[in-house]
């Protein structure tokens, strides 16, 4: 990944899983990361087949703030289409950082910001 | 001996792909047996592809068996099972096997170590490797990504192989996409049939 975000959607708190709760060995060193993302709505993890894997993943690009400190960090937020989670991105929300199946972190989103609706080109 | 004309067929269905090359003369039985197995399966039956090579003239025609998003259901379920991998990007080779061909944007350092290792590597920020179905979808995300910079590379792995990966019929919106983890680089390097550079 080349890019940096110059307009986010949000900004998150990012919480890198241990490798013991099923994370990585060791958080990524940034400054960007980009993965998938699975919003974590009501009861989803009850309904949803094969949760959190089988929920509904969207192209999701981090930008840290700073280094991971004990696991935590800040970061800008950008989706690939935001027209497909702006019902899901309200302050609050959280969402799963996935690495293809797997969990590896746990993003609580603090801050959303006025933006194109897509970033789709 | 004139010019030969052939039918290649792949109908895909929740079993798995077959395929065959025909003579013109059964050209009216394939068809019929396609017609019902689409209306079996309740399928989508898309537009034929013709391509011309120098002696043949081939027209593949796909059946595809529940890829269908039904409304109401959720879009970019991803694919907890094996899938059928989208016949976009599934080419049929005679007597060796399906195989699907996959696309990804790299960016100007990754494409420059696959040029260097003809290998597809893990950064330090590397979850995994993401490809897409075709080209354009993995422009799309090269844009978003990548700004555009490095390129779009391609290769072909066999369909069994393609059918292990964790697969979304739709992702973003855009198009199929398919997941290929750490654990199993090592056998997307040992499987794919080299890879194509921008």
């Amino acid at each position: 990944v080349t890019r940096r975000i110059d307009e986010p959607a949000a900004h998150a708190r990012v919480r890198w899983l241990t490798e013991s709760e099923g994370g990585r060995a060791a958080p990524p060193p940034g400054p960007t990361y980009a993965s998938t993302a699975v919003f974590i709505r009501g009861d989803d993890a009850e309904v949803v087949p094969d949760w959190p894997a089988g929920g509904e993943h969207f192209s999701v690009l981090l930008d840290f703030d700073g280094p991971v400190r004990d696991g935590v960090v800040d970061a800008k937020v950008e989706f690939m289409n935001r027209a497909l989670v702006e019902d899901d991105l309200v302050v609050g929300s959280t969402f799963w950082v996935m690495e293809g199946r797997r969990a590896v972190a746990e993003a609580r989103v603090l801050e959303v910001f006025d933006s194109p609706t897509s970033s789709v080109t | 001996m004139g010019v030969q004309t052939y039918l290649m067929v792949t109908a895909k269905q929740v079993g798995g792909a077959r395929w065959g090359v025909l003579p013109r003369a059964a050209l009216a039985a394939v068809a019929a047996v396609l017609i019902t197995a689409q209306t079996a399966s309740a399928a989508s039956f898309p537009a034929p592809e013709t391509r011309v090579g120098v002696s043949t003239v081939a027209v593949a025609s796909f059946v595809k068996a529940g890829g269908n998003v039904a409304a109401g259901q959720r879009r970019d379920n991803a694919s907890a099972q094996p899938q059928p991998a989208s016949a976009t990007s599934v080419a049929a080779e005679a007597g060796d096997g399906a195989t699907v061909q996959l696309f990804r944007h790299a960016g100007p350092d990754e494409l420059a170590d696959l040029k260097a290792s003809g290998r597809f590597n893990l950064g330090p920020n590397s979850t995994g490797k993401y490809f897409a179905g075709n080209a354009e979808d993995a422009a799309k995300w090269g844009e978003w990504l990548n700004k555009g910079e490095g390129g779009v590379v391609s290769t072909s792995v066999p369909k069994s192989f393609a059918d292990q990966l964790m697969y979304w019929e739709k992702l973003d919106g855009i198009g199929p996409a398919w997941f290929v983890p750490p654990e199993q680089l090592d056998a997307l390097n040992a499987l794919m049939r080299g890879i194509e550079y921008p």
